[in-house]
């Protein structure tokens, strides 16, 4: 899984009968790592920086743009959330309140 | 299995039935293999009960479902081990075993050096950089 941040909806007029007219987002990672990141994440708070590339996930729950979502990947993931037959590989497993990271750990070269 | 720093701890309410209580840790991965999308965080559930800043051992795949105790919640990752110490020949934890490896100096806290440093990462069997299996 991985925590993303909403950044738009996908909606396609012809679609893959399979689909079933689900809601589809468009997501982008949080880069945790990029040194820019604030400590507290949260729809509210200071925003996260993100990595490049968007993925695009079938929604279930309901998140709105700028929400942060955790996104599982896979097709066992697709199968257990959505049943199987249904033409996607990263589905929104839960919608995040807030995560916390401690931005000391990041720091390159942890060890001696 | 992976293995990498819990660096963090996520809570959510909305979220498939089945993730209820579970405790969410980010995990930064030490060394990475063939990431499905390029990411350089992993969100694990944790039932070992790892704390943020330990090194933790993390399984992928569906053993990471057995482990969570129900092969059907839709995870990716499970915390299977809290890491005591990490051995790694000298002069080879610096070798480019995966992407986040190569552009990074972030190794293990508990990483212990042995050896004398002689041999290469190839002796080692740890220059891979795709593919490698959990």
């Amino acid at each position: 899984m991985k925590l993303c941040r909403v950044v738009g909806a996908v909606w396609g007029a012809k679609e893959a009968g399979s689909l079933g007219g689900r809601k589809l987002l468009a997501v982008r990672p949080v880069a945790v790592a990029s040194g820019h990141s604030p400590a507290d994440i949260s729809a509210d708070g200071e925003r996260a920086d993100l990595q490049d590339g968007i993925i695009v996930a079938l929604d279930q729950l309901g998140a709105g743009i700028g929400e942060y979502v955790l996104v599982a990947h896979g097709s066992r993931v697709r199968d257990l959330t959505l049943g199987p037959g249904v033409p996607t590989k990263d589905v929104v497993v839960a919608i995040v309140d807030s995560a916390n990271i401690d931005l000391d750990l990041l720091a390159e070269g942890g060890a001696s | 299995m992976i293995l990498g720093r819990m660096v963090g701890t996520v809570w959510a309410t909305r979220k498939n039935p089945r993730l209820e209580n579970f405790k969410l840790a980010i995990v930064r991965p030490y060394f990475w293999y063939n990431p499905s999308h390029d990411v350089e965080h992993v969100i694990a559930v944790d039932q070992v009960g790892a704390e943020v800043g330990q090194d933790v051992l993390v399984c992928v795949g569906q053993p990471g479902r057995w482990v969570a105790g129900d092969s059907r919640c839709p995870i990716e990752a499970s915390v299977m081990a809290i890491v005591d110490s990490v051995e790694i020949e000298r002069g080879t934890e610096n070798a480019p075993v995966a992407p986040f490896a190569l552009r990074s100096r972030f190794l293990p806290t508990t990483l212990v050096r042995v050896g004398d440093g002689g041999s290469t990462a190839r002796d080692a069997g740890l220059h891979e950089t795709d593919g490698g299996t959990p």
